[in-house]
């Protein structure tokens, strides 16, 4: 078949499952079952099709999985892949497709499934069918392309070639929200052999979403419509399209760029017959050269850098970020989570992840800080480490295709990296060094950067999936270090035709004011055709020089982005960088405190009124006043939030104004903290305490309410997300010689394992305190499962935590 | 809607244009999307025939008894609204208490109109509402749902092992649904029967179905 793409269509097989439901199978039964209790209707389904034209039949395994059949999924998979061989045997022609459709759950982090195990529910099915003699995977119906990754990354480690189709909306999106541009990238760089479109939709619609799935992809294209919109009649589906009509318009499709089709839903072998009938002659239209790129994507979303230049993000990055190196080694993963979502407000179009310092497992924290971004940021990412076995960790579980930061010149650089690109996808960003440095000239440099694209390209990886960095290096040190970067930049994109990109900050380094050099380089750099500069998106200046520069270029379409950007930006500082949820409790307050207020008097005015950014200037204005940060916390913000706290019990004030204040507090808190890290000495800490939403919940937002109450008064918080099994909490509770945990859950079902926890807990940790909060708990509920303490709501539990450690300081 | 999401953030009348931002930012980024089956039933004493399957729970039996018709229904917000609510809670714990609360009244909006809509699509009247979870309907009929109405691929809602529905604000439904003239119906909208509920002090605890409902006479 191999040999016959592109030299004229590839038929595939109808629905499997409607003709088994002619056939008799009932509601609830598994269809897969039939491999092992009627084979013989299966084989008849297949030889129906083979008979009808089909090429290739497709096994009746879509949803055999470890999930649904236990550890009978390797034995129905093997069944399955028999049975279409005898047909293809009686046949005397055809190929076997390994059927692999959708696991039935949802990966996280909007579902229970982690990404490794569904690889590994993947694997088993594409090994047992490559085992039992399929010759290559069909990857179907699936909506979210995080499973889509997993499906085709377990097919393609099992050795088998690999087809991929998904099933889009009328607006060409897959359910997951991701389009055919985000799909296109994803498989092209898992180098399956054809990729489409299946199911949902009937074959005029299908038609209609030809134009924009051959635009975005240069792969042979696989299509397979349903036989129509279902039409439901008395608890049946019907499909009205005939065979005539279907052929008619599958016809249509292959002139629109198909060289594979076949049919699902409520197709039969008649419809096959008449497509083929129809299509078979028709020569496959040539594949399109591939324009634009390189393309770089989440789960949900794209970025062409042909387009337009993009900002990089790199605040995520521990170089000289003290509270971030904390926030990192205390796996504290809600700091790296706000500076995500703080780039992405302010322009960046990609987020670097760095995570590397010296006494951390990074190839355990890289995968997860990538996971932390991608739950709370739809940007693709880009992955920044030295170590191939953390990208290779990070890459592996990224939700699209990332940009790998990096690869160099150096041999052991280019045979480490450049494979995992190939492997998993990923758009290399190439150093422009080797072994014996960085070159002086902007010549030197260029011949790395031709040796680099070599390589790539002697592996399988287009140029057009590079991007190289010139290296920028400080003026400071070499006044001619910024005309080599530049010329180095232009000859790369004019020699070569790659991207490119630069860190543009190490420009100045060494310098005063350094933002003047950086903006006044940034500017150059994108004159001289940088495509990518990784940049600080908070800093104001550089997204000023940034946008004009965009503006200037010609980048920008009659300087819309610019005036849009000019029209959000705020005048002077500003840190909300979420809407204000409510109006203060009294009407709108200034962002300073008055003429007769002082600091003091008004930090606790802003915190008790819930406004943040009158907390800040406030808080500014005692730092700048000399008064000393501890004073500030004990004798103004602690007893601001005690007063806020007791009005919340009286009933006088309510949860969202509680968390205005808290919100308005840990601003404050924020500030202070870092002048104490400039200046020495730190707050006494109450205690450390432990929060998890237990095993099977997965909804956080109650535990996270009182997260930020436990931090707002002192207490260390150890967050351990949610869905935590108990043995993760008893390891938390004995690694930090935690003192109390909280636990919460949602449901009935799940407040079992609330139960076990503390069950653990108390084997294993008995001097650990536990208090418990959620929907389904009551004092009652919580005493019989063994809890301390039932937070009826969130300040109760903070009431618990200062009682406790309190009278543990007290000796008592 | 605004007033239930007001209740359920636990605010006033000042929550109101918070709410309103809410409301926009998830209409524009995670919209509510559903769909319906209509499938035949049969009520049991302890549970129901749906589309050829049995399903356990008395709720359910009482909801479907003298229908012959069950409507199934979906709805949800997306994994969209899933990472605006993850995201608003690193933000700003405040907004990302009303973006919860305003995401919890959308998808039940939109629940209810799914179920107007799967009534007037079968020209009958809708009978009870019930879910799986809800007092006297065992989770353990969830994914027999589930499947019926195909929700993963027609919606991509799948339940977890635990028995939540994902992504998070999503919600399944089934309601009785009689020929006209069959008998009063029940209120039209589905709520969960709080005045069995032992929890007292819970925010989300209603005495009356709904805010806004009126009974349906067919």
């Amino acid at each position: 078949m191999l040999k016959e793409l592109g030299k004229r269509i590839v038929l595939l097989d109808g629905a499997m499952g409607t003709q088994l439901q002619a056939r008799g199978l009932a509601p609830g039964e598994l269809p897969e079952t039939w491999n092992l209790t009627r084979p013989e209707d299966v084989q008849a389904i297949h030889e129906a099709y083979l008979a009808a034209g089909a090429d290739v039949v497709t096994t009746n395994t879509f949803g055999a999985n470890a999930l649904k059949y236990g550890e009978d999924a390797a034995a129905v998979v093997r069944a399955g892949v028999e049975i279409a061989r005898a047909a293809v045997r009686k046949a005397g022609r055809g190929l076997v497709a390994l059927d692999l459709g959708p696991t039935g759950r949802l990966l996280r982090p909007y579902g229970d499934l982690d990404f490794a195990d569904a690889v590994a529910l993947y694997a088993q099915a594409a090994q047992a069918g490559r085992a039992a003699g399929a010759d290559l995977a069909l990857v179907e119906t699936m909506s979210d392309a995080y499973e889509l990754k997993a499906a085709v990354l377990a097919a393609k480690e099992a050795g088998l070639p690999v087809l991929a189709t998904v099933t889009l909306d009328e607006a060409g999106r897959l359910l997951s929200g991701a389009d055919v541009q985000v799909v296109a990238a994803l498989l092209e760089g898992l180098g399956v052999m054809a990729m489409g479109m299946n199911c949902g939709l009937g074959p005029r619609e299908m038609l209609r979403q030809m134009a924009a799935l051959r635009a975005a992809t240069d792969l042979p294209l696989l299509v397979q419509p349903n036989a129509g919109l279902p039409r439901e009649e008395g608890g049946v589906a019907h499909y009205d399209v005939s065979p005539e009509e279907f052929a008619a318009a599958m016809a249509e499709i292959c002139g629109a760029g198909a060289w594979m089709i076949g049919g699902c839903c409520g197709t039969t072998p008649a419809h096959i017959a008449a497509m083929a009938e129809a299509c078979r002659e028709i020569a496959p239209k040539p594949l399109p050269e591939k324009a634009g790129g390189p393309v770089v994507t989440s789960g949900s979303r794209a970025v062409d850098l042909s387009r337009a230049p993009i900002v990089i993000g790199e605040r995520i990055n521990p170089t000289g970020k003290p509270r971030l190196k904390r926030a990192l080694r205390s796996r504290d993963i809600g700091l790296l989570q706000q500076e995500a979502v703080q780039q992405a407000e302010r322009g960046a179009d990609v987020l670097d992840v760095n995570v590397g310092l010296p006494d951390i497992d990074e190839e355990a924290l890289l995968p997860e800080a990538v996971q932390a971004v991608q739950a709370v940021c739809d940007l693709p990412v880009q992955i920044d480490t030295a170590s191939p076995a953390a990208m290779e960790a990070a890459l592996r579980r990224c939700n699209g295709i990332p940009l790998l930061n990096s690869v160099s010149g150096k041999r052991e650089s280019l045979e480490k990296v450049l494979p995992l690109a190939k492997k998993y996808g990923g758009v290399v960003v190439g150093l422009l060094l080797d072994e014996g440095g960085i070159p002086e000239t902007a010549e030197g440099r260029v011949e790395i950067a031709r040796r680099i694209v070599r390589a790539a390209e002697d592996l399988g990886i287009p140029r057009r999936n590079l991007v190289l960095d010139a290296l920028t290096m400080t003026i400071s040190t070499g006044s001619d270090n910024a005309r080599v970067t530049l010329e180095a930049l232009r000859r790369c994109k004019q020699e070569l035709g790659v991207r490119t990109v630069l860190g543009v900050s190490n420009i100045s380094f060494g310098l005063p004011q350094r933002e003047t050099v950086n903006a006044a380089f940034l500017t150059m750099a994108l004159a001289a055709g940088l495509d990518a500069a990784i940049l600080n998106p908070m800093s104001e200046a550089m997204m000023r020089a940034f946008r004009a520069s965009l503006a200037l270029t010609g980048a920008d379409a009659q300087c819309s982005r610019y005036i849009a950007f000019a029209a959000e930006e705020q005048p002077g500082p500003g840190t909300q960088s979420a809407p204000g949820p409510l109006p203060a409790q009294s009407p709108a307050q200034p962002a300073r405190p008055a003429a007769d207020t002082t600091p003091a008097e008004g930090l606790s005015r802003a915190v008790e009124q819930g406004l943040k950014d009158a907390a800040l200037a406030c808080t500014q204005a005692c730092l700048d006043a000399g008064e000393a940060p501890l004073r500030v916390i004990e004798g103004q913000l602690m007893p601001a939030l005690d007063r806020v706290g007791a009005r919340f019990e009286a009933g006088t004030l309510f949860l969202p104004q509680l968390l205005m204040s808290a919100e308005a507090a840990k601003a404050a808190f924020a500030l202070l903290q870092a002048h104490m890290s400039r200046t020495g000495g730190a707050p006494e800490k109450k205690g450390a305490v432990v929060l998890a939403t237990v095993q099977g919940d997965i909804h956080d937002i109650g535990k996270n309410i009182v997260k930020v109450l436990l931090e707002n008064y002192g207490f260390d918080v150890v967050d351990l997300g949610k869905d935590v099994a108990p043995e993760t909490v008893l390891a938390a509770v004995q690694a930090q010689g935690i003192r109390l945990v909280g636990l919460s859950a949602l449901m009935t079902t799940t407040v079992r394992s609330m139960e076990q926890t503390i069950a653990l807990l108390r084997r294993e940790a008995p001097d650990c305190r536990v208090m418990v909060g959620g929907a389904v708990l009551n004092e009652e509920y919580a005493r019989r499962i063994g809890a301390d303490f039932y937070g009826k709501d969130a300040m109760a539990s903070v009431g618990y935590a200062q009682r406790l450690f309190s009278r543990e300081g007290e000796g008592a | 809607m605004l007033r239930r999401a007001a209740r359920y953030a636990q605010s006033g009348a000042e929550g109101l244009p918070a709410l309103r931002r809410a409301l926009d930012l998830l209409l524009r980024e995670a919209p509510p999307r559903s769909c319906f089956r209509l499938l035949p039933c049969r009520a049991g004493e302890r549970g129901a025939r749906i589309g050829g399957r049995d399903i356990a729970g008395e709720a359910l039996a009482r909801a479907l008894r003298g229908c012959g018709t069950a409507a199934l229904i979906c709805a949800t917000l997306g994994q969209a609204a899933d990472r605006l609510l993850a995201r608003a809670q690193v933000q700003d714990m405040a907004w990302a208490l009303m973006l919860d609360a305003c995401a919890s009244a959308l998808v039940e909006e939109a629940a209810a109109r799914a179920l107007r809509g799967a009534a007037e699509a079968a020209g009958l009247c809708r009978g009870a509402a019930t879910a799986p979870g809800y007092a006297g309907f065992p989770l353990g009929g969830q994914q027999a749902l589930l499947d019926l109405i195909d929700a993963r691929r027609r919606l991509g809602v799948a339940g977890t092992g635990a028995g939540m529905l994902v992504p998070a604000k999503s919600l399944l439904y089934v309601q009785g649904l009689r020929p006209p003239g069959a008998g009063r119906a029940d209120a039209p909208d589905p709520a969960p029967p709080c005045k069995t509920c032992a929890r007292r002090d819970c925010p989300f605890r209603r005495e009356k179905n709904n805010d806004e409902s009126e009974e349906e006479r067919c």
